[in-house]
Formats: structure tokens, sequence, C-alpha cells
């Protein structure tokens, strides 16, 4: 039963990770699917078997509706002509996916640099805020309501060691997602946060291979493994479905149990 | 496509409210169900259309495949029989969703009797901790893992006025919930908590129909109205399934934003 059967969304981040397995799953549910990214090539460090495929055309190879567009979330031009575009192909916007995010660490606060700052910064808490307005003001337009999912971390609910840059920025995009719920609740727009830990994905590649980290990371996990970008994307599909009608305004934890941080990058 | 196709799984408070829509979603989705309640009967206080059927009677009707067992969740020993029994009917034991929850009256701590206090605490902390404690006993024995889910309530998380023993009870199942997954997360049980706000059950009735409780509820909440039993279903439905996997130690809030303040 495709359970976001005639919607559209839009995921930012989608050409790799949990942005692909996020866009792949909504497209085996029946929704249209806006891929955005900085690049249409999935980054050939990622896990993905299929990587040699972008996002789109895996899609449409799957018999789904897809289209690519470029879009640096940090730019509120791109994030607009992005909405638009979703407009343009499919006449409607349900379901708008944060996604895109980036990583610094490995330094303690005093350690890091303020171009470190900025780029976390811009990418996890400007493009997360730029997507939400611009969400927001299709859905009041279209006034049926609508749905956002802001991929945030449980580095954005506490205190881990030698990621502060990270963590600051995903702890301002936890309570953006509060503070949307709060604000437009009675418009019927439905928001959320998904808080995975450490998945196998591009952006984590170089933990998974450090062998001391590996050991430390699963050590600490009650289910003594890594996160999947698959876990994230079937957590989403139950989000952005009517499955959820009541969650909101909820930074759901997909952790494998994880609590207190006990590993360090 | 059965999400829960093969799986046995014990819903106790079975009888009324979020427990028997839990069990009929559960059913629905291919689960044989052990429903249990102090009654068998659903409470005359309900919501439920169909509410002259009992829970395990609804689900025959509907083509699934339920028992039921009387059980007060409050005896460690009742708990075990409820326990055996899922496993003497179906072989093994899959899932269990700690429901049963009172409520007593609203009233201030210089207010509240003793008895109300351990009640209160014996239903909802207790009764949890029975529950927990005779379903992962039984899945450390069949060795293949188990999901634990507790409805836990918002009141396991906040502070809600006039409240005390509910919430002192709520916060207790909120943080077993949170140990046990470090506990148990290596033999793959998982535990998850459901944190719903105030809903149309039976327990609420009092407040539902109370024209000035309904519209406090309704503004206080982002959504604006009230929650379904159905869409707590929902939920219990998502976490039991293999999709939430790598969920563990979650309180899940399912609250219309009335937390997210």
């Amino acid at each position: 039963m495709k359970r976001l059967k005639g919607r559209v969304a839009i995921i930012t981040g989608s050409s790799s990770g949990f942005g692909r397995a996020i866009a792949l799953k909504f497209a085996a549910e029946g929704a249209k699917i806006v891929c955005s990214d900085l690049r249409k090539d999935a980054d050939n460090k990622g896990f993905e078997k299929d990587l040699i495929v972008p996002t789109d055309e895996a899609i449409s190879k799957a018999g789904g509706e897809a289209v690519f567009v470029k879009c640096d979330v940090t730019k509120l031009k791109d994030v607009k002509a992005l909405v638009k575009a979703a407009i343009d192909n499919f006449k409607q916007l349900d379901i708008m996916v944060n996604n895109a995010g980036i990583y610094r660490g490995g330094k303690k606060v005093h350690e890091f640099t303020e171009e470190e700052l900025d780029v976390c910064y811009n990418v996890n808490v400007k493009g997360t805020f730029f997507g939400s307005q611009e969400a927001v003001k299709q859905f009041l337009k279209q006034g049926k309501g609508g749905n956002i999912i802001n991929i945030v971390s449980t580095a954005g609910l506490g205190g881990h060691p030698n990621q502060s840059v990270y963590n600051t920025s995903k702890g301002a995009a936890a309570n953006l997602t509060r503070c949307l719920a709060v604000e437009y609740g009675q418009d019927k727009i439905r928001v959320n946060g998904i808080c995975p830990t450490y998945a196998k994905t591009a952006l984590t590649r170089a933990f998974y291979e450090d062998k001391t980290f590996d050991k430390m990371f699963v050590e600490s996990i009650p289910l003594k493994r890594w996160g999947e970008a698959e876990d994230v994307a079937n957590l989403a599909v139950f989000l952005a479905s009517d499955e959820s009608s009541y969650i909101h305004g909820d930074l759901v934890k997909l952790d494998g149990g994880e609590q207190l941080c006990r590993y360090s990058v | 496509m059965k999400k829960l196709k093969g799986k046995v799984a014990i819903v106790t408070g079975a009888s009324s409210g979020f427990g028997r829509a839990i069990a009929k979603a559960w059913a629905e989705e291919g689960a044989k169900v052990v429903c249990s309640d102090i009654r068998q009967e659903a409470r005359q206080e309900g919501y439920e259309k169909d509410i002259n059927l009992s829970t395990d009677e609804a689900i025959l009707k509907a083509g699934g495949e339920a028992i039921f067992v009387k059980c007060d969740v409050t005896k460690e020993a009742e708990v075990k029989v409820l326990v055996d029994a899922a496993v003497k009917k179906y072989g093994k034991l899959d899932i269990i969703m700690n429901n049963a929850g009172v409520f007593t009256h609203m009233a201030k701590i210089h207010e509240c009797t003793e008895e109300e206090y351990d009640f209160t605490m014996g239903v909802n902390a207790k009764g949890v901790w029975n529950g927990c404690k005779c379903a992962i006993t039984q899945m450390i024995k069949q060795g293949k893992g188990g999901k634990v889910i507790n409805l836990v309530s918002i009141g396991g998380l906040v502070g809600l006025a006039n409240e005390p023993a509910y919430c002192a009870s709520k916060g207790a199942a909120a943080n077993l919930t949170r140990q046990l997954a470090i506990d148990y997360g290596p033999e793959k049980i998982t535990v998850n908590g459901i944190c719903p706000n105030y809903a149309p059950t039976a327990m609420c009735r009092d407040y539902y129909d109370d024209a000035g409780v309904k519209k406090f509820v309704e503004d206080a909440t982002p959504i604006g109205r009230w929650v379904t039993a159905e869409e707590i279903a929902k939920l219990a439905v998502y976490l039991a399934s293999e999709d939430a996997d790598y969920m563990t130690g979650n309180l899940v809030q399912i609250d219309g934003g009335y937390t997210a303040r």
C-alpha cells in the first residue's frame, strides 16, 4: 500500500546517505520526488550498492517519478528556486525534508576556526531555516497543511566531545523544529525531527573505517551496531504519512539506545 | 502487507481505550494478540462504537486471532501467568504493550491520600515493571530478541497540574524504559515508550465531556484538537514492526506539539 501516494516531496542533500535513502523510499511509497543537492552524483565514499546511479535516475529506473534540482541550501535564492521547481514540475508541495548537512569535528571549542563555525551554521542551521521558511510559505499559499521533517541528529540533543560546532548547529535545528511546531500546528503543518546517531553513510565513512572509533562506538550502543540509512528512511516515511497524524514537534531519536555519548571523535 | 505477521503480542489494559485500539490494530496487522485486563468487558464510560463487544471478540469478528486472560498487573505472579498463557497458546512471545494505567482524580499533593499514591504507583509504575520483567525473562529464554512498549504519557516527561501521583508514576515508567534499553540492547530486545497527552477514552471522560477542559486542551495543543485512540495505535504498529528495529530507549511524544514549547 502506497502510504505517500500522490504527494510531492523535496529532499535536500538527496544524492547520498540519508537523503538518498529517504528519496528512494518515499518514491517507493508513491511520492513524486524533487531531489536536490550541490551535485547530482552520489558521494563515492558512500555505502550505497548502486552508487554510480544518481538518486533521481534510480527512482525513475524503479518506475517512480523524480527530478533533480541543483541547490545550495545556504543561498536563499536557490531554496526559493527549489520550491518553485516542485510547483513547476508537480504542481504542489506536500513534504519538505531538510536533510542537507555538513560535519566538522575533531577539535575542542577553543580550537575551531571561525570558518568551520560558519560552514556548519550556514548549511545545518541556515539551510534548514531557509528550507522551512520557503516550504511554510508554499504550504500557507496552498491552504491544505503540509509536512516538514528535519534531519537533526542526537548531536542536537546533548554535548558530545570534540564536535561542538556540529552539535550547536544541530541543537539550533532541534529547537527550530519545536518553534515551527508551535507556530504552524493550527495551519495543519506538521513538523518533526529525526535524531539518528552515527550511521553508515559517506559523511561518516572515515569514522567507520577507523578501527579504534568503530570499536568504541559499537561498544557504547546497546544495540551493538551502526545505524543504517534504511532505518532513517523507514522513520521518515512514518513521519511523512498519515500514520503519524498526531506526532508533532517531536525530536524522534533513532539511536540504538545511545542516550549518553560514550565515544569521542 | 501485514507488518506484524506471525508475531505474538500481549496488551495489558486491552479492554478499553488505547489498549483496545492497539490490540485491534496489531491483530489487523497479523499479530496474534493476548488481550488482558482486570475485566473482559469494555468500560462503559468509553467512546468505542463497538463497546458491547469485548476486545478479543471484536478481533475474532474481524477475522483475527486473540484470547483474553484476566490479569492484575500489580501482582507479579499474575503477570507471569499472563506471559505463560501467551506462550502456551501461541508458542512464544514477541511483543508486550504495557498499557494498563489508572488516573484517580485531580488533586494537589497535600490533598492526596496514601491509598491514592499506592494505587496509582501500583498500576502505573509497578505494573509496567512487572510486565517488563516477565516479558523480558521470556524473551531472553527464547533468545531471538523482542519488543517492549510502555504507555508512558507526557505526564512522565513534564509536570501536569493537579496530577502528582500520576506524574510520579509515569516518570518512573519513563525512566525504566530508558534504563531497560541499555541492559537489553545486546539481546536485541528494544524498549520504547509512547507519550500521549489527554485523549477521549474512558479514563478521561470527565475531562473530554467538560466543555471548559476540552477547550483548554485544544487551545494548549498546537495541532488544536484531541488525539484519537486510533492514532496511538498507529504509532504502536510502527514501534512493534521491523521498521523500528534501531529505535530503543526512546520516549515518543504523540501530543500534537503540547510539549514542544
